[in-house]
């Protein structure tokens, strides 16, 4: 037990508690309880919108997961994951203004909402549930698993026991706290991890007596890490589809789209965009590019998910190692808990008050959204007892899943008068199975990530429902593209429609 | 709107927000971004580094060069270039229900 890592480390997770804690409060004195629990308001300034954003991004994937496959892969990794880096300019710019505005005419708090109206289709929305809370579970699961796993490779702990008090610290915290707890964790654990990024380049750099020094190791043992395509065989068909996955397909993975909801006013998004950038760089290149070098400490791994865990704990002294920890820790746990968000709004708001009881009220909705949290949280829990062997591709599979299935019939609905429900219903599954079948049956086709069959198949299957479906009724282009006043009637219409039926 | 409303939803007309055609502008210019930040990246590094074996390996600054500019220069660049293009190019407005510019 090394308890000069773990006392800074537990007074850490002790002060995220006490923000869940204090967050829970304010939630109380508020009015609008929904869209105060899922998007704290949306009141997000600039500092706060753009850390929730990035590290939701940037998970056990890029502090764990990401330089595990840079340590097995070598530079040419480094490269591909640094299709991230804008992340935050090209998610905001994609959602855009337009993805506020409407949420705000709408009073909608999920993606899953916006297809609902989009679309009108129970069907459609039924499916989009139900993809994303299992995908996002998967993708939790991952996360759980990568941190704990970490922890007790770390502190010597055992591995169930860590997993647990992971698990729970997460769970109440986002149940109680909802999204302000969150994105004010996320704000902390963002910068923890921008300074631990830079001071862990020094601690290394001092330790080698510089880049060179660890490159020259990579140079005599391990070519194929220097050189690209190199051991991870990253052509540039294979760069691309990386670039994909990576890139503005993000903007539509639910637990990143709500945060493009959320902003106050345009200034918050526009500084966000300028400044989340370099942010993102500093996080991707400070962690995932430390892959690599961690063979200069430890050149033969059994674990590559261990490289910068066992890299912290070699170069530098044992309380400012439990201090680091808390960032990769931190991104996990910060992703973890927007998720666990996502996921309870998806079960509440847009399965539970759209089909089960309609007539629910807001009140009784957050509570049932706190108990949705808890129980997310324990089956991920659940889940997590029997951890997969590699935490990346979880990671991997779980995005490139969601963006197949949700890609088009967001961005298409978003932006193109002509979108419509066949397109996305086919969209949608075309694109989900298409890339099950290319990452679980056929073995990266074309030299490319399964991403860019789901994402091609269901790009085909939209335009084949848009030639031969209904095109979208008035209401559904209304709402999506009229004024406030004229969507308002519209909703109204409804309400009294659903009022006449029941 | 009679039975055939939506049929022929496309012909009739209603009053745009006209705040979303600055949003279409903005998202053409994220995605242009992002793919000349993909197309710059991936190709200085493949011109510099492309298929060439480790005992080519040119190192700038302590990595191999491929990286280096396309991984750190080319990187810093594009983390940069979005200052000069929300100033240039991304309006401030009302993002509130109503379009309180007008």
């Amino acid at each position: 037990m090394r308890w000069d890592v773990l006392v800074p480390l537990l007074a850490y997770l002790s002060v995220i508690a006490a923000i869940g804690v204090w967050a829970n409060r304010r939630l109380r004195h508020s009015d609008h309880s929904s869209s105060e629990y899922f998007l704290a308001g949306r009141t997000l300034g600039w500092t706060v919108l753009v850390f929730t954003l990035l590290t939701s991004i940037a998970s056990a994937g890029t502090f764990v997961g990401g330089p595990g496959l840079g340590y097995e892969l070598g530079f040419g990794w480094v490269l591909a994951s640094l299709g991230q880096a804008s992340a935050a300019f090209v998610v905001l710019g994609v959602l855009g203004k337009k993805v506020a505005i409407l949420t705000r005419k709408l009073g909608s708090v999920t993606v899953t909402d916006l297809v609902r109206h989009r679309y009108d289709s129970p069907a459609v929305v039924i499916f989009i549930s139900l993809a994303t809370v299992g995908l996002l579970l998967a993708y939790m699961t991952a996360q759980f698993t990568g941190g704990a796993r970490v922890l007790e490779a770390t502190t010597g702990l055992d591995y169930n026991v860590v997993v647990i008090v992971f698990a729970v610290t997460v769970a109440m915290y986002t149940a109680f706290g909802g999204y302000r707890a969150v994105t004010l964790t996320d704000t902390v654990q963002g910068v923890v991890m921008l300074i631990g990024g830079v001071v862990l380049w020094i601690a290394v750099i001092a330790a080698t007596g510089g880049a060179g020094a660890a490159t020259a190791t990579l140079v005599s043992d391990f070519p194929d890490l220097v050189t690209l395509p190199g051991a991870g065989e990253f052509t540039l068909p294979m760069l691309a589809s990386f670039w994909v996955l990576l890139g503005v397909p993000v903007a539509v993975l639910p637990h990143v789209a709500v945060r493009g909801m959320s902003y106050r006013d345009s200034g918050a998004m526009h500084r966000a965009m300028m400044a989340g950038p370099a942010i993102m760089t500093v996080f991707t290149l400070g962690f995932i590019a430390m892959g690599p070098f961690a063979r200069h400490f430890f050149p033969a791994l059994e674990i590559g998910d261990l490289a910068v865990p066992r890299t912290i704990l070699e170069v530098l002294p044992g309380w400012a190692a439990g201090t680091l920890f808390a960032a990769p820790l931190a991104a996990i746990m910060s992703t973890v808990d927007s998720i666990l968000l996502i996921v309870a709004a998806t079960i509440v708001k847009d399965l539970y008050q759209n089909y089960v009881r309609p007539g629910v009220g807001d009140e009784r909705a957050t509570t049932l959204s706190s108990a949705v949290t808890l129980g997310a949280g324990l089956v991920v829990l659940g889940l997590s007892f029997n951890p997969p062997p590699f935490l990346e591709y979880l990671v991997l599979f779980a995005i490139g899943g969601l963006e197949a299935a949700l890609l088009w019939p967001v961005l298409f609905g978003l932006n193109w008068k002509r979108g419509n429900t066949l397109g996305a219903g086919l969209s949608g599954g075309v694109g989900l199975v298409a890339y099950l079948i290319a990452s679980q049956v056929l073995d990266n086709p074309l030299g490319m990530d399964p991403i860019m069959t789901g994402l091609g198949a269901g790009l085909v299957g939209y335009l084949v429902g848009v030639a031969f479906g209904a095109p979208p009724t008035r209401a559904q282009l209304i709402k999506f593209w009229g004024t406030n006043a004229a969507v308002q009637d519209v909703l109204e219409t409804e309400r009294a429609a659903k009022g006449a039926a029941a | 709107m009679g039975p055939t409303a939506g049929h022929d939803a496309h012909d009739e007309q209603f009053p745009e927000d006209p705040r979303y055609a600055l949003c279409r502008r903005e998202l053409w210019i994220a995605i242009a971004y992002w793919a000349a930040h993909g197309v710059a990246t991936i190709g200085v590094a493949w011109a510099i580094g492309g298929g060439r074996g480790a005992e080519e390996l040119q190192l700038t600054l302590g990595f191999p060069s491929w990286f280096f500019w396309s991984g750190i220069v080319v990187a810093l660049l594009f983390s940069l270039a979005p200052v000069w293009l929300v100033r240039r190019w991304f309006t401030d407005v009302s993002i509130d229900a109503e379009d309180g510019s007008r």
